[in-house]
């Protein structure tokens, strides 16, 4: 099992979710979307370098662009294990809302 | 190309981000998607100049950058430990795989690291001295200053009332003390336990104002207050008392028959103090400290001056309070006023101040120490440090770029993956400042070695715990890094610079014969310095062996000498008769001085002479014997008789010297004015023979001439015995039980005469000592340079080697061809060597007044021993080269 922390499971949702466009500002985009936060490109950049050294993620570059300044983007995409992580991680998550979910209703 | 960017980009969007997050990223990311990340800031940028204004897009992107900075640097730090991992893996590999080479450029600097960091450490310890006292910045030493025919003249003794003076004249004067520098030999006693005490001096009671030597029992303000009070050191004090308190105990001092009472203890003395004792004894015990003479000089005063005292305008004060002081008395002696006398003999006198912290060092203040250091020697030894770690580091250059074709493949590789040239100009300054740990671990090991034997050639306490000292710790880490850099900085940035293309396709080939010829010049000044310290080695063992074999004009063998004979008082004669009775003792003797010991000179006038015409004749006292058991030989006459009763009273015996400096053909008859011994004006005492010369004194100085008046027991320090060879010990016990039977016990001290004479050229030898071991030094270090250039040279030539194989050239051939450099390297290291070894030895020489030529053959042996020397250090490469197969080398066009 891959822990994932939720920023990195968020990262891995948005990518999945772009499918052939995930660079930078799309993923940032996305991430804040999902979680109605936005997160600076630094934290965002250190999360993409983590889960490329871990694996789960791939790269391939594009052209570059007057628009961005003449520099090219990175493309993300899951690997087969990003994938994974994400399977588990989801499955965690099922679980806990399954056995959990109704109980906790009740607290809050 | 950043104002190429701006131009194309002028176009549909003039407003380009802050121009900070380039840098900073430049700094933080040299690897990974920096460039998308500055893409993804420059679209959102974009965007947001076109929905919210410049403005706020850019405060936005000043802000995202701020806050990013230490997502950044993290990022920095693991890809710079990542590939420092790298980096000392790389090493280490290198390391392994050419091992000989490794161990021969570790070892070479790691030499030199010793040689530098032992000679480092004995600076820091000779420039350190007198550092322990509080407010030692303010302490002095008075020294008289005295400009007599243009010469100057600083000697450190001042006169008894100097002291008392200057309290009362000057307000800038906190606290004044006196020492006295005199050593004598002492017996004390104890109870049952009795030493004989070299380490007695004598101070006011003040001393421990100015000097803090902690007190570990007694009061220092008033230990040494009353007369006959003594403060011992604690070694001194376990000698006499074992581990009780020496507090209020007695020791009585034989010689001068008198009890002091201990009234303090402190610990050992530093061994970084000019001033040295094991027992301080008050001064006032001695009635000459009460004396007003300002004509004597025989103590140290020292002053500590008021935090606000300027010295240099105390000094300014001090000719005016020498005449105020000086004058009446000399008035009062010599009726003459001492102004007018200065004025007219242009004479200066006056007193100077010595900073308490320069007077180890200061060869400008006659002050006779024993432990007294030497600047200039400190300066040869630096610049012989200096000088050694910049050859070894030149050397570790040359060795390190010599190897270099084995490495250009990897910083293609390295470059074709991505690194910067400032990663591998990293990497290898990373490989040479690890490398410099592992030699600086090696030279920590040698110094852990040598330290001891060092400490013992110069004759100073360094241990190897001063390394630890935090100041020297700090800066040898400086040193160390700077060496790493230094020595790692030519084969990094020539390693670096390679473009991937060629070093991938096959070896680079060195060119440049500027930096070829650098190298040679740096061999051969090596060689040049080898040859220098050889020679020197030769001509100072030759001279040593000179020395030990040249006939003295008597026989110093079998010859014993007891110290402090006099302490036999009346006994003399008894002790004499006593001893000759023994077969094995062949001559006894009682002399004032023996050869090589102290002689001083007095003036003699001939019989019928005008009184201008006076010669200094070296002089001593000695008894009928002397002749004897020195196995003297006489040029003319007899020597003392003691069956002959004027003998004792008026006859005198010169050398060969004193009668050709005195003008006399026929000395033996002739009459000298007696004035000595209590003589009354007018009489006279005869020369009854003429020694042949002997070398009463080393063979640095001429034999000078000497003349020996009839023994007195006044006159008499030594007394010397010749012995059988046979069964020396027994002799010497039964010449000690003699000694306590009539001395009632006292310590028996005695020497040998030969072992005395031949510690004269103590300085000599360890001359010849260092000598040696810089030769071995830098002999080593030079074949090691040697080594670099051929290594070098054989890497350049591969080609020319294979070429000339294929065409038929055989393997002794090719070694020849390779060698021819090294025999010409040497031959010219000779050549510039010898007129300056020439030259520095005949220098040295001159300190002997006999002394062996320098021949020419020296030089030969010289040059043919480091021409063996060299090839013995490149034969194996040099052959290896020769016999490597051309195929190989060829393999690449």
């Amino acid at each position: 099992m891959i822990d994932l922390t939720p920023n990195e499971t968020v990262v891995l949702l948005a990518i999945l979710r772009l499918k052939e466009n995930a660079y930078g500002v799309a993923i940032r985009e996305e991430m804040a979307r999902i979680t109605q936060t936005t997160v600076t490109y630094g934290t965002l950049y250190s999360y993409l370098d983590q889960l490329f050294r871990k694996g789960l993620l791939a790269k391939s570059y594009g052209e570059p662009t007057s628009k961005r300044g003449g520099r090219r983007k990175i493309y993300h995409r899951l690997t087969p294990k990003g994938r994974e992580a994400l399977r588990e991680a989801y499955e965690f998550q099922k679980t806990l809302v399954d056995e959990l979910g109704d109980w906790v209703a009740e607290f809050i | 190309m950043k104002t190429g960017n701006r131009q194309k980009n002028s176009g549909p969007i003039d407003h380009r981000p802050p121009r900070i997050a380039e840098w900073i990223l430049g700094r933080f990311r040299p690897t990974g998607d920096g460039f998308s990340l500055l893409g993804d800031l420059t679209e959102e940028f974009i965007h947001r100049v076109e929905t919210s204004g410049l403005r706020k897009a850019r405060w936005w992107y000043r802000r995202e950058i701020l806050i990013s900075i230490p997502e950044f640097t993290c990022n920095y730090f693991f890809w710079s430990a990542v590939m420092f991992k790298n980096y000392l893996k790389t090493t280490w590999r290198v390391l392994r795989r050419s091992k000989g080479f490794s161990f021969i450029n570790i070892t070479g600097l790691a030499v030199g690291l010793a040689c530098s960091l032992i000679i480092a450490l004995y600076i820091h310890h000779e420039r350190n001295f007198d550092r322990f006292h509080k407010g030692g910045d303010r302490i002095f030493r008075v020294c008289a200053h005295i400009i007599q025919d243009g010469e100057n003249f600083r000697g450190a003794w001042t006169s008894p009332p100097l002291a008392e003076a200057m309290k009362e004249d000057f307000p800038e004067v906190e606290v004044v003390t006196r020492y006295s520098p005199w050593s004598s030999t002492y017996l004390v006693r104890a109870g049952e336990k009795q030493f004989l005490e070299e380490r007695v001096r004598f101070a006011d009671a003040s001393f421990f104002d100015i000097f803090d030597f902690p007190f570990l029992a007694g009061d220092p303000k008033t230990a040494l207050q009353d007369p006959l009070t003594v403060v011992l050191t604690q070694s001194a004090s376990v000698r006499y008392f074992g581990t009780q308190s020496p507090l209020g105990k007695i020791l009585h001092f034989e010689d001068t028959n008198r009890d002091f009472k201990v009234t303090g203890l402190i610990q050992d003395l530093p061994p970084q103090s000019h001033l040295q004792f094991d027992f301080l004894a008050s001064l006032i015990t001695s009635p000459n400290a009460r004396s007003n003479r300002w004509r004597q000089h025989n103590y140290f005063t020292y002053v500590r001056l008021h935090e606000q005292a300027d010295p240099e305008a105390l000094e300014g004060k001090f000719p005016d309070f020498f005449n105020r002081h000086y004058g009446p008395q000399f008035q009062a002696e010599t009726g003459k006023s001492l102004e007018e006398f200065l004025a007219k003999e242009g004479y200066y006198s006056s007193y100077i101040l010595e900073p308490l912290q320069d007077i180890h060092l200061n060869k400008n203040v006659t002050d006779n120490l024993s432990l007294k250091g030497s600047a200039s020697d400190l300066f040869i030894f630096g610049t012989i440090a200096v000088f050694t770690l910049l050859i070894a580091c030149i050397n570790f250059m040359n060795l390190s770029t010599a190897r270099f074709t084995h490495r250009s493949k990897e910083v293609g590789i390295r470059k074709v993956l991505g690194s910067s040239r400032k990663q591998i100009i990293g990497q290898f300054l990373t490989e040479s400042v690890g490398l410099t740990l592992v030699a600086f671990a090696l030279a920590l090991a040698v110094i852990l070695i040598l330290l001891p034997s060092f400490a013992r050639l110069a004759e100073r306490q360094i241990r190897f715990s001063d390394f630890l000292e935090p100041t020297f710790l700090f800066s040898m880490t400086g040193i160390l890094f700077v060496v790493g850099i230094f020595a790692g900085s030519y084969p990094s940035f020539f390693l670096s610079s390679f473009l991937p293309t060629r070093t991938i396709k096959g070896p680079v080939s060195v060119r440049g014969k500027k930096h070829l010829f650098l190298r040679r010049g740096l061999v051969v000044l090596q060689f040049a310095i080898t040859f220098f310290v050889c020679l020197g080695t030769l001509v100072v063992s030759r001279q040593l062996r000179f020395v030990h074999n040249r006939d003295l004009g008597f026989d110093k063998d079998r010859i014993v000498i007891i110290h402090r004979a006099d302490a036999l008082r009346s006994k003399a004669s008894a002790f004499k008769q006593s001893l000759v009775r023994n077969p094995d003792i062949l001559a006894v003797s009682h002399s004032e001085s023996l050869p090589g010991r102290h002689f001083d000179p007095t003036t003699h006038r001939l019989e019928g002479s005008p009184p201008t015409e006076e010669y200094n004749l070296m002089t001593m006292y000695a008894d009928e014997d002397f002749s004897a058991v020195l196995g003297l030989e006489l040029a003319e006459g007899r020597y003392f008789d003691s069956r002959i009763p004027t003998d004792a009273t008026s006859a005198v015996v010169i050398n060969e010297a004193a009668a050709r400096a005195m003008g006399l053909s026929d000395p033996v008859g002739k009459r000298i004015y007696k004035e000595w011994g209590g003589a009354k004006p007018g009489e006279f005492t005869t020369i009854i023979g003429v020694l042949k010369d002997f070398h009463f004194t080393s063979l640095h100085e001429e034999i000078q001439p000497m003349i020996l008046r009839p023994f007195m027991e006044r006159w008499w320090n030594y007394t010397s015995v010749k012995i059988r060879s046979d069964n020396i010990p027994r002799t010497l016990g039964l010449i000690e039980s003699e000694w306590k039977t009539l001395t009632g016990g006292q310590p028996f001290d005695y020497s040998f005469l030969d072992s005395d004479f031949d510690r004269l050229y103590r300085a000599d030898e360890r001359a010849g000592r260092i000598f040696a071991i810089f030769s071995f030094l830098a002999l080593f270090v030079a074949c090691l340079g040697l080594f670099g250039l051929l290594s070098f040279t054989v890497e350049k030539r591969t080609k020319e080697i294979g070429i000339r194989k294929v065409l038929g050239a055989s393997v002794s051939q090719i070694t020849a061809l390779i060698t021819r450099e090294v025999f010409i390297l040497v031959l010219a290291a000779s050549i510039v060597a010898a007129p300056l070894a020439y030259y520095g030895m005949q220098k040295w020489l001159q300190n002997f007044a006999y002394r062996i030529p320098i021949s020419g053959l020296l030089f030969l042996v010289t040059t043919l021993f480091l021409m063996t020397a060299a090839l013995v250090s490149v034969g194996f490469r040099a052959l290896k080269a020769a016999a490597a197969n051309p195929s190989k080398s060829l393999k690449y066009e």
